[in-house]
């Protein structure tokens, strides 16, 4: 265990507790510390491999998605008068105990792959973007309001830039850049189309969106 | 000479640490609160006072609440809640929880053996957050044991074992589980509110409505010598992962633990007073964090054992 | 028979005895009533008691014996095998044997028109026998019929009060359950028999690669008869209907005689192959745990809920297996030794405590033909020392310290955790983390049942004016409870003397010189509880005056007794939150004219449905009974065609004869 893994898992262990609240509030509030650690992981690795590149892009993380999108977010679930997201397959803590499920599995499937890929030393990173991956996948599924979807997204996006950079060890400044401003316009559009259904829908349920369907 | 300390720190400690919550509390409120030293004017006056028992109770309603006292003394010897007190036992985490559940058990009883409608009801409500709660509180203490591959408290305990960055996640959610444990286990908000006294609403105060007198001292003193055992162990826990940095003597350490005690009475008490007391359905939701952590405890504990 | 040498005299005299108590089962039909209830229990007690005494002294003896030719059964010779094992099985027999016989005297007094005395006893003994038989058979044949003496004879024992319609279900489905589980053996026992060439237990190897399918076989006939989890149908079916000591007797050994024989299969296997079967067991094992207490704690009926106690032990039995077989896989002796430890343990704890409740529980129901515990409650001012012991057995089976119950579990824990450490494999390790997790929740739900059962019995006030005459009656029912919970206090302080003596009868010295339960501070533990009860007594008496009135009711007049807790309230919160498993519903029914602001009656009831019961076997027999009705029409009356189909089958058999032979 270094600090690199230790940040990275703290991450993933606050994103499987987002499983188990239902205030959006406080699932905006885990989501921005999640992506914080993130964040300091990819800065601790930018100081173990002395690579500024990596320190400028956790510097733009900490920026964007760690403090604009979650305010972004609120704003939008102020407006909309949305505060709580009940479960929807099960009670809310099973699905909170199942992340940890997959948090086991994903360390599995960790020693698998550190099988083929003997240069890796960091088996945490590895670990925690894999569950992230699959605790972004879980909270869009088992949630209902769209705004957890977009969490969720993020979520699953989190854990996707973890696995790069600890398999990479790097990442190009412009690529991620890119990658980051598609994920802001992203979120910007999406916040305005669920103000959008919210105001002529007056709900944003999406378990209910199949009623489009029928005209 | 340690064991005479740790004798001493047991009897006057728990009720000292009753009074500092209330005094916190009232702190938070902007109020003045009762004298630090009230639970103990308390005790001597119920110690004072006669007995009014219930006529359809029996010889369980009596013995248990000392039967209780004792079982607690006896946890405070097998749990390494000071640095430096010493194993007259061998300490073993299935031993210690299930003596807890014995514990339980009497408490039930003699609620039940009132014939009191209110603490029979209370009891239901206990032994059913008691039963989601009981995988948190063995896979928390198995976090410990597996990473150390030894049952034994005092041996996981022990200040001179070296430590370094892998127990500290352990140690972490071991005390994060734990805390949470011990609201639900203690009654204390958001839980169950200590101060409310609505006899359907309440979990403990209701089990121990019947309780009076000598019999209630009892039982007051050995709820509060539980808390103290309780908090001692989570701050342990948590001085444990300051030695990474500084390698303490024991009375440092001593003097480390006690200070992270007043912190989470800060923080027990901080939560009652801006917490509001959850819905009943809501409780099994809190229980699950408990849970939760302890899952993530055990984890950590898996991946970085050698 | 050879007892020509002076070595094998107590062996010779253990069938001796056995041979008496089957000669005791015809007593009956030719005694008068009155003399049948006073002599054959207490003949049957002095012979078990001679067999207990035998067998404990000279547990260590190993001795086989077979028959000569007259004594043939068809395919192999009547064989007895005495070990340390059998030996063992034979002390517990023989010692909840004598407790339920005499235990049984006062309840067929009480209940004496409904129950048929002297069939009662020559089945009684007929069971007994069998029972004593099949721990001691060596082959499978004498297994098999002496498997089928028992079957019937408990059948006939659940059928007791055979008016009853409830009870007539009861012992049908157990009989089909029998019968299902002889089936599995026979078949199974047959295929062992292909691959060995023999009927021998000491030539067959079971769960290796060629005999996977007969080991399944007989695994899964043996654990139809255990009631693990899929087949644990029958208990909560026969144990209301049978009499209390008849239940002591099924659960506390008779459901063991399977795990007995699984244990005694494996015992002859050299090499154990494949994780596998650590996953079956382990999974069965702790299913039936987590099922059988989920049920257990939410019936209202005492007995069912005992019934339903006995499958989680069985679990936590299989749980202890499965870590025996671990240890075997792995070549771990610790483990092995430690498994089987717990296996034994549990399994002696399990007949002690199980046979101290249900004996409990038949010293009440004999005088008030109730187990109800709607209709009970404050039974301890009136029996103090049924209560005790009760209490004793409830804290026992919970597994707390410093009873027996708590010994085994620790065990069962310790194992677990054994295998945590060792093991490399992630995915058993996962497994065996979540098993230890739901093991802790058995534990808690245990503390509600029995937390349940014994106040709700005992304790508090008089819920109706049933339990008015009752009291402490005749000292044959008392001496059983109190022995058995002086067992239980000894077997939990003497732990350490167990596990060593354990350890000598099945020759573990080698990997195992110090006991690690010898840490556990249990003697301490009791020594200090007793002190400080003792030493608060003359302050409860001096110091602290007291006044006695009714319990606080919000400063009106004493609340009535029924506004207690009752079974369905105390268990409401946690079966809701299981609704799913358990079926559970709750119905509320406010009548009255203005109900909603003066109801004049309200009824409420909880319903549970039995999930496996319904949704598995149910459709099963309603296909069967289609079958069935296809098959009567076989049976027309006429005699030319009855006539008819024996020629056909004389045709068929004449011809496959010489075909094949």
């Amino acid at each position: 265990m270094n600090i690199i893994d230790f940040f990275s898992l703290t991450g993933s262990c606050f994103a499987i507790l987002m499983l188990g609240s239902v205030s959006i509030r406080l699932n905006l509030w885990l989501y921005a510390i999640q992506t914080f650690f993130m964040a300091l992981s990819t800065l601790s690795e930018s100081f173990k491999f002395s690579n500024s590149e990596l320190a400028i892009i956790s510097l733009v993380i900490i920026i964007i998605k760690a403090f604009f999108i979650p305010i972004f977010l609120n704003f939008v679930i102020e407006k909309i008068k949305v505060k709580s997201d009940s479960g929807l397959i099960f009670p809310v803590p099973i699905g909170m105990h199942l992340g940890i499920l997959f948090l086991g599995f994903s360390n599995l499937f960790t020693l698998e792959i550190l099988k083929s890929l003997p240069e890796i030393h960091h088996s945490g990173n590895i670990t925690a973007g894999i569950s992230l991956l699959f605790t972004g996948m879980l909270f869009m599924l088992l949630r209902k309001i769209a705004v957890s979807q977009i969490i969720g997204f993020l979520t699953l996006e989190n854990g996707i830039f973890l696995l790069g950079v600890s398999i990479t060890h790097s990442m190009p400044l412009i690529i991620d850049l890119g990658v980051m401003l598609d994920i802001l316009v992203a979120i910007m559009i999406c916040g305005l189309f669920i103000f959008k259904i919210s105001s002529s829908f007056e709900h944003i349920d999406v378990t209910q969106l199949n009623e489009l369907t029928e005209s | 000479m340690m064991i005479i300390a740790q004798i001493i720190l047991t009897i006057f400690l728990p009720l000292l640490m009753i009074g500092i919550i209330r005094k916190l509390k009232a702190l938070f409120q902007n109020r003045t609160g009762p004298n630090l030293f009230q639970p103990y004017f308390n005790l001597f006056k119920l110690l004072k006072k006669n007995q009014v028992i219930s006529q359809d109770s029996s010889f369980v309603f009596i013995i248990s609440p000392i039967i209780s006292l004792g079982l607690v003394i006896f946890l405070s010897f097998l749990l390494p809640w000071l640095p430096f007190n010493k194993a007259v036992f061998e300490s073993n985490i299935f031993l210690v929880v299930y003596l807890l559940a014995l514990l339980r058990f009497l408490t039930i009883i003699s609620a039940i053996d009132t014939g009191s409608p209110f603490s029979s009801f209370s009891t239901s409500k206990e032994v059913t957050f008691a039963v989601l709660l009981e995988p948190a509180v063995i896979l928390s203490f198995l976090a410990l044991a597996i990473f150390y591959k030894n049952t034994n408290l005092f041996y996981i305990f022990s200040s001179n074992q070296t430590v370094t960055l892998n127990q500290i996640p352990v140690f972490i959610l071991f005390a994060m589980s734990l805390f949470l444990t011990s609201i639900v286990e203690f009654s204390r908000a958001p839980v169950d509110d200590p101060n409310t006294h609505l006899e359907l609403t309440m979990i403990h105060e209701a089990m121990i409505l019947e309780n009076s007198g000598l019999n209630l001292a009892i039982v007051e003193y050995t709820y509060s010598l539980k808390l103290l055992l309780f908090l001692f162990l989570m701050s342990s826990a948590l001085a444990h992962c300051l030695l990474i940095w500084w390698h303490l003597s024991v009375f440092a350490m001593t003097c480390l633990t006690v200070f992270i005690v007043f912190l989470l009475l800060i923080l027990l008490s901080f939560i009652e007073v801006f917490t509001v007391k959850l819905s009943f359905n809501k409780i099994p939701n809190f229980i699950a964090y408990a849970l939760t952590f302890s899952f993530l405890a055990v984890f950590s504990a898996i991946v970085n054992r050698s | 028979m050879d007892c020509n040498s002076f070595t094998s005299l107590p062996n010779c005299l253990i069938i001796t005895l056995i041979f008496g108590i089957l000669v005791l089962s015809i007593l009956p039909c030719i005694t008068k009533d009155k003399i049948t209830n006073w002599v054959v229990p207490s003949l049957l007690s002095i012979f078990c008691s001679v067999i207990c005494l035998a067998s404990l002294i000279f547990i260590n003896k190993v001795w086989t014996w077979q028959a000569d030719k007259p004594f043939y059964l068809g395919l192999a010779p009547l064989a007895i095998h005495f070990d340390g094992l059998a030996n063992l099985f034979l002390v517990l027999l023989t010692l909840i044997t004598v407790f339920s016989s005499l235990g049984s005297i006062e309840y067929l007094k009480e209940a004496k028109p409904k129950l048929n005395t002297p069939f009662y006893w020559s089945s009684f003994c007929l069971f007994i026998a069998s029972m004593l038989m099949v721990i001691l058979a060596n082959n499978a044949i004498t297994f098999l019929v002496f498997w089928e003496i028992m079957a019937i004879s408990s059948s006939v024992l659940v059928l007791m009060d055979y008016v009853n319609k409830n009870h007539q279900k009861a012992g049908l489905i157990y009989l089909c359950s029998t019968r299902i589980s002889s089936l599995f053996l026979y078949l199974g026992f047959f295929g062992l028999n292909q691959v060995f060439h023999s009927w021998d237990f000491s030539h067959w190897q079971i769960l290796t690669n060629s005999t996977l399918i007969p080991s399944i076989l007989v695994i899964l006939g043996f654990l139809i008869k255990a009631g693990a989890f899929p087949f644990h149908l029958w208990l909560p079916y026969a144990h209301p209907a049978a009499i209390g000591p008849v239940s002591a007797l099924m659960s506390g050994i008779m459901i063991k005689l399977s795990i007995y024989g699984i244990i005694r299969l494996l015992t002859h296997t050299s090499q154990l192959s494949g994780l596998f079967y650590v996953y079956f067991f382990m999974i069965i094992g702790v299913v039936s745990a987590f099922w059988g207490i989920l049920f257990a704690l939410i019936q209202h009926d005492v007995k069912r809920s005992l019934a339903y106690s006995s499958v989680e032990n069985i679990g936590l039995i299989l749980i202890a297996l499965s870590i025996y077989i671990y240890g075997r896989i792995t070549m771990n002796n610790y483990l092995e030794m430690l498994g089987f430890i717990a296996l034994i343990y549990h399994i002696i704890n399990h007949a002690v405590m199980k046979s101290l409740l249900f004996l409990s529980i038949s010293a009440i129901d004999a005088q008030i033909h109730n187990h109800d515990l709607y209709y009970l409650g404050g039974l301890i001012k009136k029996l103090p020392i049924t209560g005790f012991c009760f209490l004793i057995g409830g804290l026992s089976i919970t597994s707390l310290p410093p009873l027996n119950g708590f010994v085994s579990k620790w065990l069962i824990y310790t194992g677990l955790f054994g295998i945590i450490c060792s093991c490399n494999n992630k995915i058993l390790l996962g497994f065996t983390i979540v098993v230890l997790g739901l093991l802790a929740m058995v534990g808690a739900m245990a503390v509600l049942t029995f937390t349940k059962v014994f106040a709700l019995l005992f304790l508090g006030r008089v819920r109706s004016d049933i339990n008015k005459n009752i009291q402490e009656k005749s000292f044959s029912t008392l001496f059983g409870q109190i022995f058995l919970a002086v067992l239980c206090v000894a077997l939990g302080i003497g732990s350490n003397f167990v596990i060593n003596y354990i350890v000598k009868i099945f020759n573990y010295q080698d990997v195992f010189e110090v006991s690690p339960i010898a840490y556990l501070p249990l003697l301490p533990l009791l020594i200090l509880l007793f002190g400080i009860s003792i030493a608060f007594i003359p302050v409860y008496l001096k110091f602290s005056p007291k006044n006695y009135t009714h319990a606080w009711g919000c400063g009106t007049d004493r609340l009535s007794a029924l506004m207690q807790v009752n079974s369905d309230s105390y268990s409401h919160l946690i079966a809701s939150y299981f609704r799913p498993i358990l079926q559970y519903d709750l119905k509320v029914n406010i009548l009255g004219y203005d109900k909603r602001h003066f109801p004049e009656t309200i009824e409420s009831e909880t319903l549970s449905k039995s999930l496996i019961e319904n949704n598995i076997y149910t459709p099963i027999i309603k296909d069967f009974q289609i079958l069935g009705s296809h098959f009567a029409k076989l049976q027309a009356g006429s005699i030319h065609l009855y006539l008819l189909y024996i020629v056909i089958s004389l045709v068929v058999l004449l011809y496959f004869g010489v075909r094949f032979l």
